[in-house]
This record gives structure tokens, sequence and C-alpha cells, in this order.
């Protein structure tokens, strides 16, 4: 099964609530057969706009991060469970894929052009092709004609 | 019938047209008449019915001459015939000249026949030459990349092996609803910031609000830049 990540903007609520609203979100994976692989909560914070959800306008919201395991067949439904969900504002599951590897070339980015390795075989390059040159075939090594 | 033209149009001088006169032509103009005397079904006339037409009068040295030249004419030409006659006769389909003939004809086709098919065997063996060795490098290809093949799958079950274990190896710290309390719990006593900002000099602030005066200066954690000289 595939790691998804789930984040979650909750209105603001008081403790106990928003316990009681995240042991919800929880549990809709496991009701799906999935596992949670972590919970994040990255703060109460004002929101980039007004949002309004579920008939009232949001100013503040909670961000909460679920890493979990599930099913890919029952994303959807997860989704609209938690569009149902009165206390979350805003949610949205990602497929969590594994960065790609990548080496740092920054210090040979940042030489002058001339010793930059790439720009180096490029030249090289360029000298290499062998243009066509027209064969005149007379036997001779000058161009009897007038050029 | 041949008529001139002033002949049809008399009056072409008065209807303006002056090209004639001017280009000083004569020129024909050609009537189509359909009899020329008198039509066919016409008998002889009367005056001429009972003319007799005299004979012809012929020197008689003259008529001698000519049946001579006609009667040489004719030997000389039976002469001829009767020798081309005898000719074809001699080289016909079952003369002994054609019979040869057609006997070396028939030597010539063997002897054709026998060199085409030396000239098959040597190209037939040369063919097969050729695609032995086509076969045998495709036959290499095919291993190549069935090598590669088995390998690709070796590598990815390898892959998929691995990804179990890490999975096994992490299955401790899942958290199931046993112990979603307690992670909720965590969670809310401890809030995460991924945020940070990186100065020209490459000092890390960690967080989203933190000013550059929050953090005391030996505290400070700089980007690792590989082989980047200072």
């Amino acid at each position: 099964m595939p790691n998804y990540e789930v984040a979650l903007v909750l209105r603001t609520m008081s403790r106990p609530e928003l316990i009681s609203t995240l042991r919800r979100t929880a549990d809709a994976i496991f009701n799906k057969g999935g596992i949670i692989r972590k919970v994040e909560n990255l703060g109460t914070r004002n929101l980039p706009y007004k949002m309004s959800a579920h008939g009232s306008v949001h100013k503040q919201g909670s961000y909460f991060v679920f890493q979990f395991i599930c099913p890919p067949s029952s994303l959807h439904n997860l989704e609209e469970e938690y569009g149902r969900d009165v206390d979350i504002v805003r949610r949205r599951i990602f497929k969590m894929e594994t960065p790609e590897e990548f080496e740092c070339t920054l210090h040979e980015e940042i030489k002058p052009p001339a010793y930059r390795k790439d720009v180096q075989k490029m030249i090289e390059e360029s000298k290499k092709i062998d243009k066509y040159k027209f064969k005149y075939n007379s036997g001779l090594d000058y161009c009897p004609f007038q050029k | 019938m041949l008529r001139s033209v002033n002949a049809i149009y008399p009056n072409l001088q008065y209807l303006g047209l002056q090209v004639w006169n001017d280009l000083k032509l004569s020129p024909v103009c050609i009537q189509c008449v359909r009899w020329k005397r008198k039509p066919r079904w016409l008998p002889v006339a009367k005056s001429k019915l009972f003319r007799i037409p005299e004979r012809p009068k012929i020197d008689e040295s003259e008529d001698i001459e000519l049946k001579r030249l006609h009667d040489r004419y004719r030997t000389e030409m039976r002469s001829v015939r009767n020798y081309f006659r005898q000719e074809f006769k001699e080289t016909s389909a079952n003369s002994l000249a054609a019979l040869q003939g057609s006997k070396d004809e028939e030597e010539e086709h063997l002897r054709c026949m026998k060199e085409n098919e030396e000239w098959n065997k040597q190209v037939a063996l040369l063919r097969e030459q050729r695609l032995t060795k086509i076969q045998e490098a495709r036959k290499e290809i095919i291993l190549a990349k069935i090598i590669a093949f088995e390998e690709r799958e070796k590598e990815q079950l390898e892959k998929a092996e691995q990804m179990v274990r890490e999975e096994k190896e992490r299955a401790k710290f899942y958290i199931t609803a046993d112990n979603i309390d307690k992670a909720i719990e965590d969670a809310l006593i401890s809030p995460v910031d991924h945020n940070y900002a990186i100065d020209l000099e490459g000092h890390i602030f960690q967080g989203h609000k933190t000013k550059p005066t929050d953090v005391p200066p030996d505290k400070l954690e700089k980007v690792q830049v590989q082989g980047l000289v200072s």
C-alpha cells in the first residue's frame, strides 16, 4: 500500500474538541484499513485568506498533517468523509514520493564559464565536428576554374 | 469544279471588301460537285452508242521486243523463286543443318544449366554462411537481453524486498487505533515548523517567524555546500 499524506486545516477549537476531531479523522483512516505513520501539528495560525466552510467564515486555523498508509481505492471515500466533517476547513490528500537523489553542483556552477567542465566538453564537441567539404574529383590540388 | 472567286462574289468590291484586289491574289474557290460529267445511272449517249474505238496499233518489232522482255522476266523470276525454294528446303526444320543447329542449342542449354547450378551452389553456400552469422549474432543479442532482463528482475525483486524489510522495521512505530490518543497528545504538545530562511552567508534561521536577532550568533547553523571554499 502506498504512502499518503493528508494536510488538514481545522477550525480553531478548544483542546478536547480538537482531540476528538483528530481522533475522528484518524479513525476514518483506520476504518478504511489504513495505518497512520505520523501525526504532525504545524500550529494554529492566521489563514492566508478568509475561508468559508460549512456555512461559516474562518480567519484562523490549526494545521495538521497525517502521514498514513491506505489502499488507494478508499482515498476517494476518505476525502469525501473529511469534506463532510464540519470541523475541517480544508483537506487535501497527497501521494508521498521519495525525493529524487541529486548531487549538489553549485561549486561547479559558480565557476566562470571557461573553467566549467560542461562548457569545456561542449567546446571540444564543437571542434570535433568535421563539416562537409565539396570534392572536385579533378585530381588537382587547386580549382582550375574561376571560383 | 473550280471557279474563280469573282464568279461567286462578283460584287465584293461594292461591299467594301477590297482584300482580294489589295493582296493581288487569285485564289480558287473549291466547289464540291458530286459527278464530274454525268450521273452513274445515265446510259451511253445516243451519239456514242455504236461508236467502236479504234484498236491501238502496236509496231510489230516493238511487240516482239516486248514479248521477249516479258518472257525473259518470267524465266528469271521463276529461277529465282526456285532457288529460294531450294534454299528454304535445305534450311527448314527437318534439314540436316537445322537438326545439327537444334542439337547444338540443346547442348548449349545443358551447359548453361550446369553452370547456373554451380553458381547457385556457390551462392547458396555464401547465403548459408551469412545467415548463420546473422543467426549467431541474433542469438547473442537475445541472450544478452535475457540476461539483462533477469538481472533487472532480480534488482527489482531485491528492491521490493528491501522496501518490505524497511517497512517491517518501521512497523514498530506504526500508529494504530490503540496508540492514536498518545500520538495526538504528543503532536499537540510539540508543534513542528518546517519553515526556514537562509541569509547571504548561508546561515539557517529555523521557524516561520524567526527574526535574525532572535538567534544568538553562537548558535547559528550554516548550510553545508559540497566543495564550496568560503
